[in-house]
């Protein structure tokens, strides 16, 4: 099971398409891999993000159910996932979902596999831009779309 | 008054004809000037010695994969451009583009870039935000210097064109070719336009033919094309495709005579817009019967097309084309279309694909 808890919710800037000259924008993905676990920030808009959301369900939740690391050993990572954050697009608003995932105990330590499927899983036009932090560089590491869901991360 | 503006302000912006564009129902094939590498190269190097010496620098880029990958299907100010745009030409260097677009282009691929930027005139005045939305902003662009039989590329790419037609690379090109328009029908004056009428009716004519196959139905929703750009171009290049026979909807072989025959159709009415010297050894390529067999149409939304996500698709061995309906961006209350034609093996020419 995941476990819920407060990251600190780092607003990121990276590109979306702008929702209001056309209306697709899509999703980003930065993930920094760190010693032993991995920092992922989803930045979902928000457009996107109602169409598959039932009502009531908690957009962490969502979020986190629909992003998994795996690690070198094929094992999935446990997962905190922080609370959902305002993007600060102006233009196209968005929500922002910080996730850290751990190996469990015994597992390899070394990240391997990123599957990501929010939106995707439904809206088959939906894309997801991902990118690998390194220090103050956001590096492209590819894109998310139907029926892809997952990227290697070495 | 919009109606009485816009064909003289196209005229001054753009000097492209507008007597062409109009609705389209002449089942007629595109016909094509003398076109392919050896005119082309030759109406773009007379294009270019028309044209300053700052002019000629943005025209011409690298043939690299960067600069060939760069392109888009939203407003100049959202994605910007390199190369010379078509309103900064004179009415002499017009001639010229001209005369270079008959080389790559049938007459629908020019009817359809000039049907195209007639209806960003339309929301020319609509553009409160300053986002680019005008017949001008369409932008000529050669990637590598233009040859009899070394590889360069024709770009022409604006808010709703992308046309890339690559010449002398290892495959016949002129794909990703994307194209959209909003509104879809509009007046000038008492002539009525719908630029992409021959794609829509072909696709609409498709969709309605195999709606009622459980195959052909796509599983999820489709807000726009799948395979399109983003934002900083087609950086995604080279795409992944769906690959077996699942979740591509049905399969030609399964399709009576009749809805066979509305296939072909509706690839011609994109494989068409390229000159005919390009458009016709594609499509051979794209129809032969073991092509065919391996070829299928996938729909979702309204067959009728008349929905925002009404979504039709044709998935080849090669040929891919996307048609999306999408709530029209200036009046939401309306719709306005996206679509895409790619080669799975010779977008850019079959170059830069690893």
């Amino acid at each position: 099971m995941r476990r819920r808890g407060f990251l600190a919710g780092a607003i990121i800037c990276v590109p979306f398409a702008q929702a209001w000259a056309h209306a697709m924008p899509n999703s980003t993905l930065v993930v920094e891999l760190l010693q032993g676990a991995v920092r992922l920030v989803a930045r979902i808009p928000t457009s996107e993000l109602g169409a598959v959301l039932e009502r009531g369900r908690p957009a962490d939740r969502y979020v986190g159910e629909h992003a998994d690391i795996f690690g070198a050993d094929g094992r999935t990572w446990t997962a905190e996932v922080g609370p959902v954050a305002a993007s600060s697009a102006r233009e196209h608003p968005g929500v922002v979902v910080e996730l850290l995932f751990k190996p469990p105990v015994g597992a390899a330590t070394k990240a391997a596999t990123l599957r990501y499927d929010a939106v995707n899983h439904r809206v088959a036009s939906h894309y997801v831009l991902v990118y690998r932090r390194i220090g103050e560089q956001l590096v492209p590491l590819g894109r998310l779309q139907s029926p892809a869901t997952e990227l290697k991360l070495s | 008054m919009t109606k009485t503006w816009l064909p003289a302000a196209l005229a001054v912006a753009t000097g492209l004809a507008l007597a062409t564009g109009a609705r389209a129902e002449d089942p007629q094939p595109c016909s094509s000037a003398p076109g392919g590498a050896g005119p082309a190269a030759g109406a773009a190097k007379t294009f270019l010695e028309s044209l300053g010496p700052l002019q000629r620098t943005v025209t011409v880029r690298s043939y690299s994969k960067p600069a060939a990958t760069r392109w888009s299907n939203l407003p100049i100010v959202l994605a910007p451009r390199v190369g010379v745009r078509l309103g900064d030409l004179t009415p002499a260097q017009t001639t010229a583009v001209n005369a270079l677009l008959a080389t790559a282009l049938s007459h629908c691929g020019i009817e359809l870039l000039d049907g195209i930027r007639a209806a960003d005139g339309m929301l020319k005045p609509l553009d409160n935000r300053g986002i680019g939305w005008d017949p001008a902003n369409y932008f000529i662009t050669f990637i590598g210097e233009p040859s009899a039989d070394k590889p360069w590329s024709l770009k022409v790419d604006g808010h709703h064109v992308a046309y890339n037609i690559t010449f002398n690379a290892a495959r016949v090109s002129a794909t990703p070719l994307f194209d959209g328009v909003e509104p879809v029908e509009f007046k000038v004056g008492d002539r009525t336009y719908e630029p992409l009428a021959p794609q829509a009716g072909a696709m609409r004519a498709l969709a309605t033919a195999v709606a009622g196959s459980p195959a052909a139905k796509l599983e999820g929703e489709f807000r726009d094309v799948t395979r399109g750009s983003t934002p900083d171009g087609d950086t995604n290049f080279p795409i992944s495709y769906p690959t077996g026979k699942a979740g591509r909807g049905v399969s030609y072989a399964a399709l009576t005579p009749a809805q066979q025959a509305l296939v072909r159709a509706a690839m011609t009415r994109w494989v068409d817009l390229p000159n005919g010297a390009i458009s016709r050894p594609l499509m051979a390529e794209y129809a032969t019967a073991a092509a065919m067999a391996e070829t299928y149409v996938g729909v979702a939304g309204s067959p009728d097309l008349a929905k925002p996500g009404s979504y039709v698709r044709i998935d080849g061995p090669r040929i891919w084309i996307e048609f999306i309906v999408q709530p029209a961006v200036a009046d939401p209350a309306k719709v306005h279309y996206h679509t895409i034609w790619r080669d799975k093996l010779a977008d850019y020419g079959g170059a830069f694909a690893h």
